[in-house]
């Protein structure tokens, strides 16, 4: 290879290459029009599904990933269970002793004091 | 790259202004590289998705390095990809008759667009679009590598760095890359017989 390389004015080439820019095709033109719409249009859809994906991210979050944290779930969900089973089973307790007061049907031992 | 931090973040109207901005010169990157005027476009249309999707919210200042970056690494993809078809194609053709074996090569364009432009006119835009045609064949026959690293410093004004971040190489080579480009294009206007000196 010469070691001594003729000079080349780059300013010159870059003002042609950016001349050149503006003799495109108009086909060509709008085809580039096209693509700059679709990659905006591509990345309002992907912000979209950005913000989609962070909701449900967060939901997953909220469930438990451990062992531990699913045993603690269980007895928290066992305890509003049986909770909710015993104050229904007052209430209906209740509500057969009021009837038997309307109906006069109260056994004798309610009367007894022990 | 600087950080990012303290920038405040592209909107979807400054990168429209960007793409719209950047759309004919990334065209004529792939082209040079491509030499097919399709493959070049959706080679740009590629790298404006690729941009707008994972980087599009990035701050407008860094959007330039980033989609050259993007640029160069989708024309290197579908070279790679283009490479791996003509062997298969080659492989292939072994099989068939002896005709088949006159496949496309990119050279017997580039010689046609020399005779193309062989009619000289007086007219001066005549000449300019002539003197264009030959510094884009003269770009076309230089290695990827060279051209990538001459455009981006020369044609982009990118400083030496930035053009080792888009090529994603180091200083030096950007240095020795730009040394043969230069070396090789005056070489070839001056056979041609440009002067741009």
């Amino acid at each position: 290879m010469n070691k001594y390389a003729p000079h080349i004015d780059h300013g010159r080439i870059a003002q042609l290459l950016t001349k050149s820019t503006e003799q495109l095709d108009d086909q060509i033109v709008s085809s580039l029009h096209q693509a700059s719409a679709t990659a905006l249009q591509r990345q309002r859809a992907h912000q979209h599904a950005f913000s989609l994906s962070t909701i449900g991210h967060r939901a997953h979050n909220l469930m438990p990933h451990s062992t531990h944290q699913w045993v603690a779930a269980t007895i928290i969900l066992a305890a509003i269970l049986v909770s909710l089973a015993g104050y229904w089973q007052q209430a209906q307790d209740k509500h057969n002793l009021d009837i038997d007061i309307l109906t006069d049907e109260l056994p004798i031992e309610l009367f007894v004091d022990k | 790259m600087p950080a990012s931090k303290e920038k405040k973040l592209a909107t979807q109207a400054e990168l429209s202004q960007f793409l719209s901005r950047i759309e004919r010169r990334a065209y004529k990157h792939a082209v040079f590289a491509m030499h097919d005027s399709h493959t070049a476009l959706d080679v740009v249309q590629d790298a404006m998705i690729k941009l707008a999707e994972k980087y599009g919210d990035k701050p407008a200042e860094e959007l330039p390095l980033l989609f050259h970056r993007i640029l160069q690494n989708t024309i290197r993809d579908h070279c790679r990809r283009q490479k791996v078809r003509t062997s298969w194609t080659t492989l292939f053709s072994a099989f068939q008759s002896k005709n088949a074996e006159e496949e496309f090569d990119p050279l017997d364009v580039l010689e046609d667009g020399e005779n193309q432009s062989a009619p000289a006119t007086p007219d001066a835009h005549f000449a300019q679009k002539q003197t264009i045609a030959q510094i884009e064949d003269a770009l076309k026959i230089l290695p990827a590598r060279q051209r990538e690293a001459f455009l981006l410093r020369y044609w982009e004004g990118l400083d030496t760095a930035e053009t080792a971040f888009a090529m994603g190489c180091t200083e030096g080579s950007v240095k020795t890359h730009c040394s043969r480009a230069n070396h090789a294009l005056a070489e070839a206007l001056k056979a041609k017989g440009v002067d741009l000196s």
